[in-house]
């Protein structure tokens, strides 16, 4: 009778083991959705627009920093890229791209073409440009900050720019 | 939402807005469905039967160019092509396309120059168009490192139509979209295409306005009737063959509107301006705005018996002798100048050390010297610019270099100790502005200034104001219609200093000539860097660093304040308050945060003051007047009033 008990909590046990596991892969797999903000900036330089963009969910073997890691490379072309030409938006020099985006703990690292510091503009542009980008990644669960590499480089500012990037950027810098 | 749905933007513009749009996403979806549209082609009905050529199915003409893709794999239909395959690298090159994939990632992203983003997903046949989601023969894999993607599919999602020529593939570039947006006196129409479009505008019979557009074939539906003011119809005509394709855009004007020739755009977009037709309701307009500058201007303040806004120039001083001698385990240069003039130093990071002396010129020609000495490598003496003469040293490795201001002039002593490479500038006054102005104690080390890094704002120097021009030299910053950021930057920071320094401050620009602040090829952070060691360095009270903004189009204009520090934002509005209201004609823009460089690594309060656009009909108008420009400057100098009050009382509130 006593052995019968023991295995039956034995069961319930591993049943709920399964079940706790089940519910932190869901979990775990719910973290980014089907659809993802992507911002864009107006050109007033400060008015952040939202713009839902579809993806796919999380796939059968992707884990979850995977899909972290490729919901970011996704949102940060989209946001690199900008909304249709139709649109006033303030944008990146025409040719930047999006070279790699690592997530780095809940630093996402952009990688951007040299492209990006072809513009000699003012801070209105160079602004909008990266709190678009900023605002679009640190929007995924698990990021609250944006480090900006150009080549491959560590870059502390854009050519003849104003922006700071020596230090990742984050929403409350704007 | 898709390009090719109506675009519903603001409700008043949502009535009008009608997109004619190609099938070409579903067309991209399916495949080879026939374009029923085409005119027979003229050459084939021209030349003799000819055998059909047999051609690989991985083989394209492309603008008259055999395209061969090689690194293929035969899948249900189609074939996967490489991204790394040399000839898809080169199409993607010529279309404006970026790739982002790396090994390992799920998503295949191209961005095409529109922009618009064609997504694939590594395992997955359904792949995006935008937010239109379509369905490949056969999902993208992975093979050797590299991402093998639907040839066909991805061809007409770059409006690169695979057409039969008798026998031989051809990849006929396709007008793909086209959007007829409202403006304010008619429409737009803009069309899209895989290649830069150019159209050329034809004859205008009957109301209609016909735009040929040679080398593309179309997607686009055939005649539409369309909502749009000054427009009613739409229609479509394809001809040429099928390697030289000929579409004609037909424009049907509403009565007494008209057409322009159009214009390419950088989206591979041909837009065309529809003036004219059917009035559509508008609103009462606005009174008109007060003229953006009165021609009566208040007086500037400026010395008496002066008739001219412009800032004083301060006589020029001569610098008329450099002496340089080693003497016990060190070497001394003396430099004699005549006359008041300011200097500043800079430490380069490989051991390059100049001072710069201002408003100053060099009698007797410039030296280049390499001396024999253990400190130094060489010593360059010359006339940087009009009113600025640069001793320029290479050390000897990091030593320690001193400047004290002399009797005669400056005395430079570079020692074996080595250097305190924290202080990496300084700067100070000659002959009689020292004495009126006194400056720190000199130390054995060189003047005392602040630590470079640190968030305390305690100035050591309660009476500097440390004023930015931005740019400079071989930053000419932004440009238009002959004017220069660099210059319009640095003559508004000349008045500003005029203004300041009658009111009793100390000022000190990082630049007061049009050159480099940290000097000429230097890393964009050293340049930067060095505009913020003369404030932290000098132990200023306050950081004002000028701008003038611009864009890529001519609409922004404006004012725009710039802080970074939280407590640096009863500062920012001190300035802009004025600068908003002392007529200057601009709009205003607000105070903004932002991250920029010089206000977030000073530790004073620090502001950077976009005057006004480059890039603005209107505000140009106003940089090229020197009145503007003075009411800038005042507008600062009386924000900085309204914000720390006279430098007397601004002294003595520090020292309690």
């Amino acid at each position: 009778m006593k052995l019968s008990r023991a295995l039956f909590l034995l069961v319930l046990f591993v049943l709920a083991a399964i079940l706790a596991w089940f519910v932190v892969q869901q979990r775990n797999r719910s973290a980014i959705g089907e659809q993802i903000t992507v911002y864009y900036t107006k050109i007033d330089g400060t008015t952040e627009v939202p713009w839902p963009i579809t993806m796919r969910p999380q796939a059968r073997g992707e884990s979850a920093s995977e899909h972290l890691h490729n919901a970011a490379l996704y949102a940060a072309v989209q946001a690199v890229a900008g909304p249709s030409s139709t649109i006033d938006a303030i944008r990146f020099p025409t040719g930047t791209q999006v070279r790699s985006v690592v997530v780095d703990g809940t630093t996402a690292v952009v990688d951007l073409s040299a492209a990006v510091g072809s513009a000699v503009g003012g801070s209105l542009g160079e602004s909008g440009e990266f709190k678009s980008l900023v605002w679009t990644l640190t929007g995924l669960p698990g990021i609250n900050a944006v480090a900006i590499r150009i080549d491959g480089q560590r870059v502390d500012a854009l050519p003849g720019g104003h922006l700071a990037l020596d230090e990742p950027l984050r929403r409350s810098d704007w | 939402m898709s390009r090719c749905a109506v675009q519903t933007g603001s409700a008043a513009f949502a009535a009008a807005l009608l997109a004619v749009c190609a099938p070409s996403l579903a067309r991209a979806a399916q495949s080879h469905l026939p374009q029923s549209h085409v005119a027979p082609p003229r050459a084939t009905q021209r030349r003799p039967a000819q055998p059909r050529a047999t051609q690989s199915p991985n083989t394209f003409w492309f603008q008259h160019q055999r395209v061969t893709f090689t690194r293929v794999v035969p899948e249900k239909g189609d074939v996967a092509v490489a991204l790394h395959d040399p000839a898809l690298q080169s199409l993607l090159t010529k279309v404006g396309v970026a790739v982002a994939w790396n090994p390992g990632e799920r998503y295949v992203l191209l961005t095409t120059p529109e922009p618009r983003i064609i997504s694939f997903s590594i395992g997955d046949p359904r792949y995006d168009l935008e937010d239109v989601s379509a369905q490949a023969p056969f999902a993208p894999f992975v093979r050797d490192n590299d991402a093998y993607l639907p040839l066909q599919t991805l061809l007409r999602a770059l409006y690169l139509e695979p057409k039969d020529d008798r026998g031989q593939m051809v990849l006929q570039p396709q007008i793909a979209v086209a959007d007829i947006q409202s403006t304010r006196d008619g429409s737009l129409l803009v069309m899209h295409a895989a290649l830069p479009l150019r159209g050329k505008r034809m004859s205008a019979p009957n109301g209609r306005v016909i735009y040929d557009f040679s080398g593309f074939g179309s997607t686009l539906q055939r005649a539409r009737k369309v909502r749009g003011s000054a427009i009613s119809e739409l229609d479509v005509l394809m001809g040429g063959t099928t390697r030289d394709p000929d579409t004609k855009v037909v424009v049907f004007l509403a009565p007494h509107a008209n057409a322009d020739d159009g214009k390419s755009g950088q989206h591979l977009d041909f837009s065309i301006a529809l003036h004219g037709g059917p009035p559509p309701f508008r609103y009462p307009a606005p009174p008109s705005p007060p003229p953006p500058i009165r021609q009566t201007t208040p007086a500037p303040e400026v010395t008496p018996g002066e008739e001219s806004p412009q800032p004083s120039e301060p006589p020029i001083a001569t610098v008329s002798d450099v002496n340089a001698q080693p003497s016990d385990g060190q070497y001394n240069i003396d430099v004699t100048v005549q006359g008041n003039a300011s200097y500043e130093w800079h430490r380069l990071l490989d051991d390059r050390w100049y001072v710069d002396v201002h408003p100053a010129v060099l009698s007797g020609g410039p030296r280049d010297e390499s001396p024999s000495s253990p400190q130094v490598a060489s010593l360059r003496v010359h006339q940087l610019s009009n009113s600025t003469v640069r001793v320029a040293l290479t050390l000897a490795g990091q030593k320690a270099v001193d400047v004290v201001p002399s009797q005669n002039g400056l005395s430079i002593a570079v020692k074996d100790t080595p250097a305190d490479i924290a202080t990496r500038s300084g700067s100070g006054t000659i002959g009689e502005a020292a004495a009126v102005a006194p400056a720190p104690v000199p130390t054995a080390s060189g003047w005392q200034f602040s630590p470079r890094s640190g968030s305390s704002s305690v100035p050591t120097n309660p009476r500097l104001i440390v004023i930015d021009p931005g740019h400079g030299g071989s930053d000419t910053g932004a440009q238009s219609s002959g004017l220069v950021e660099k210059a319009i930057t640095l003559d508004i920071s000349s008045r500003l200093r005029s203004i300041l320094t009658l009111r009793g401050w100390e000022v000190r620009m990082t630049r007061s000539g049009d050159s480099d602040v940290y000097g000429p090829g230097a890393s964009d952070r050293d340049e930067l860097q060095a505009r913020v060691d003369v404030a932290n360095n000098g132990g200023a009270r306050l950081f004002v660093s000028i701008h003038v903004n611009s864009f890529g189009n001519s609409r922004p204009n404006g004012t725009t304040t710039y802080y970074y520090k939280p407590e640096d934002l009863a500062f920012a509005d001190a300035i802009h308050r004025r600068l908003v209201t002392e007529d200057l004609g601009t709009k205003d823009d607000g105070v903004v945060k932002e991250s920029l460089y010089v206000v977030h690594h000073t530790t004073m309060p620090a502001v950077l003051v976009e005057t006004a656009f480059l890039s603005n009909p209107d505000d140009r108008v106003l940089l090229r007047s020197p009145d503007w420009l003075q009411k800038v400057a005042h507008a600062i100098a009386d924000g900085i009033g309204d914000y720390a009050g006279s430098p007397r009382r601004s002294s003595q509130s520090e020292q309690r």
